[in-house]
């Protein structure tokens, strides 16, 4: 319960009755004025027809100050004439009579004492008589306590309603915030594929749901890939690792003189290299990753790093009896990091050159258009199947025939990482036949002058 | 695929990274203090009967004139520079290429091979000797 009032909607409601309550004071007060003026004004009115007839009774001679029913009761009247005399004195005791002719008072004024309020109207005649005549104001206590009475049970019903609904909509809020409390707890005791349930209202807590179900999808999709990446590294290490010890083991107990272990030697070196550039390149795609390289962003040609390119892997593709073409737009300018970009580019037609046999047309096309500048390194070799072209960026990932060809697996991944931190778009298609690369340099990343 | 070194510039500060092998720093070094003797502008390099003019960009060997590429030339170029000593590949990839990183393919490898080739037609002397595969040396005494 203790927890239900320290909710921000119970905070809510109370903040909203209490605003309610002023709106609906001020109302009231204004009503209560309305109607007080209203019973006022039947009052004076009714004096003024008192002094007017009685005036006329007076002046005729009519005037009978011993007539029982001269005045109503409730309602007062005093006439003084010009010397002073009294001819007719009904005032309670309680009036200062002396006050109130000294002041002659024109307009009706409220009067108030002790225990009743007044309300009184004077005027001189003619002929120098005063006249007095007062009114019990009975007609506004029944307003006041009428007023009184229902505001006293507004009040009541405005403080328990509001409070009901400050529980009602605090309980409402605290068990979907609490399914969501309870489920972060589940969720950090190792249940990370558990989901917020939606209710499909599209409200608020189904918004909030919806978004902490997405952030848990990424958080999860990184943990899985964390966790593979590592038991690829552990797997993809242990291998060659393995090999290297097999090999020195053979060479301990098989090798007879100088050049056998010299030759045991440098193989172990080769291989050892081998294991060296695999950590060195999950080295390099972590710091690509981290981003720390943008700083040192600057124009560059992407011309010349192509033209660069083409001619030191003309005599590659010749060699391999494969036929490199390039179309490349002149003065095309980048802002990028030059080494890391002449990397991705060679990574990318290196990927096609070593996985293509011989006869295969491998090109390599840069131009300008709209919103950036297009490259493409496309091959007529065996090509990725498309479900696979997802899966080629990821660490280690290898296609099936590529197992055997030396390499890391990470070639890709560090193609990904440097064209992420580029925000570099790649898109690969199938070439009919072969493997089709498209990069999208956008113009935020191809030149910030 | 990175050789473990990376340089700010070509030719100013060069970094190496963890791990290196010993034998490329030992390399790297020799090759910063030649630098360091070598500041004079020289025009002309020579070892044995190979001779390349830097200014003309001509090279001969016994007044035989030798047709480089530019690529190929900048390649004799830094091994005559690193004469008798030996050049690990990835520094020609930096000084050469300017690839701060490890290739796949061969890169060097073709282009030396061509060197060689051309350096040595009608000669019977080899001028560029390979190391291990991925070490280069030219010494005219070997």
């Amino acid at each position: 319960m203790r927890n239900l009032f320290r909710t921000t909607s119970f905070r809510l409601t109370i903040f909203t009755a209490v605003l309610f309550l002023v709106f609906v004071i001020v109302t009231f007060g204004i009503y209560y004025w309305i109607a007080v003026s209203y019973v006022y004004q039947r009052i004076d009115e009714e004096m003024v027809w008192k002094i007017q007839t009685l005036t006329q009774e007076y002046q005729s001679g009519a005037f009978d100050p011993s007539d029982p029913d001269l005045v109503e009761p409730g309602t007062y009247l005093l006439l003084q004439d010009a010397s002073g005399r009294f001819i007719a004195k009904n005032l309670p005791k309680e009036l200062d009579v002396q006050r109130w002719l000294s002041q002659l008072l024109p307009e009706s004024i409220p009067m108030n004492n002790a225990s009743k309020t007044f309300r009184a109207k004077a005027v001189s005649l003619p002929d120098g008589s005063r006249m007095v005549v007062a009114s019990e104001l009975h007609d506004i206590h029944v307003v006041n306590e009428f007023f009184g009475e229902v505001f006293v049970w507004i009040l009541v019903s405005i403080v328990i309603l509001s409070s009901g609904c400050g529980v009602l909509v605090s309980t409402i809020t605290l068990r979907r915030v609490g399914e969501i409390n309870l489920l972060a707890r589940d969720i950090m005791n190792g249940h990370l594929n558990r989901r917020i349930p939606l209710r499909g209202t599209n409200d608020e807590f189904d918004r909030l749901s919806m978004n902490l179900n997405l952030m848990l999808d990424q958080i999860e999709k990184l943990m899985e890939q964390v966790r593979r990446v590592s038991i690829d590294v552990a797997h993809d290490l242990r291998t060659p690792l393995t090999r290297l010890r097999q090999r020195l083991e053979g060479a301990r107990r098989q090798a007879r003189c100088m050049e056998d272990y010299e030759r045991a030697i440098d193989n172990a070196l080769i291989q050892n290299d081998e294991i060296l550039e695999t950590f060195s390149a999950l080295l390099r795609i972590a710091y690509v990753g981290s981003g720390v390289d943008r700083q040192r962003f600057e124009d560059v040609s992407l011309t010349d790093i192509l033209e660069t390119i083409r001619e030191t892997y003309e005599p590659i593709a010749d060699e391999r009896k494969q036929s490199l073409f390039s179309t490349i737009e002149s003065g095309l300018i980048v802002h990028a990091d030059k080494k890391l970009l002449t990397q991705m580019i060679v990574n990318l037609l290196e990927n096609a050159i070593r996985h293509s046999p011989a006869e295969t047309q491998i090109s390599m096309s840069a131009s300008r258009t709209t919103g950036g500048v297009m490259m493409v390194v496309a091959d007529t070799g065996p090509g990725v199947p498309e479900v696979e072209r997802d899966k080629i960026f990821q660490p280690f990932y290898r296609l099936e025939p590529s197992r055997t060809t030396s390499g890391s697996g990470l070639g890709l991944s560090l193609v990904s990482a440097i064209a992420d931190l580029h925000d570099i778009t790649i898109n690969l298609s199938d070439n009919c036949p072969g493997l089709r690369v498209t990069l999208f340099f956008p113009t935020t990343s191809t030149c910030k002058r | 695929m990175n050789s473990g070194s990376r340089a700010s510039k070509p030719g100013e500060t060069t970094i190496l990274t963890k791990p290196f092998a010993f034998s490329e720093l030992k390399a790297r070094i020799e090759a910063l203090r030649r630098r360091l003797h070598l500041q004079m502008i020289e025009t002309r390099l020579r070892l044995g009967d190979l001779e390349i003019d830097l200014f003309t960009r001509k090279v001969s060997r016994g007044e035989i004139p030798i047709d480089l590429q530019p690529r190929e030339f900048r390649l004799l170029e830094c091994l005559m520079r690193n004469a008798e000593r030996v050049v690990i590949r990835t520094m020609l990839l930096e000084q050469v290429w300017k690839f701060y990183f490890d290739p796949r393919t061969s890169v060097v490898e073709t282009p030396i091979s061509r060197l060689r080739t051309k350096i040595n037609k009608g000669f019977t002397h080899h001028l560029i000797h390979v190391v291990r595969g991925v070490r280069y040396c030219m010494d005219p005494d070997a």
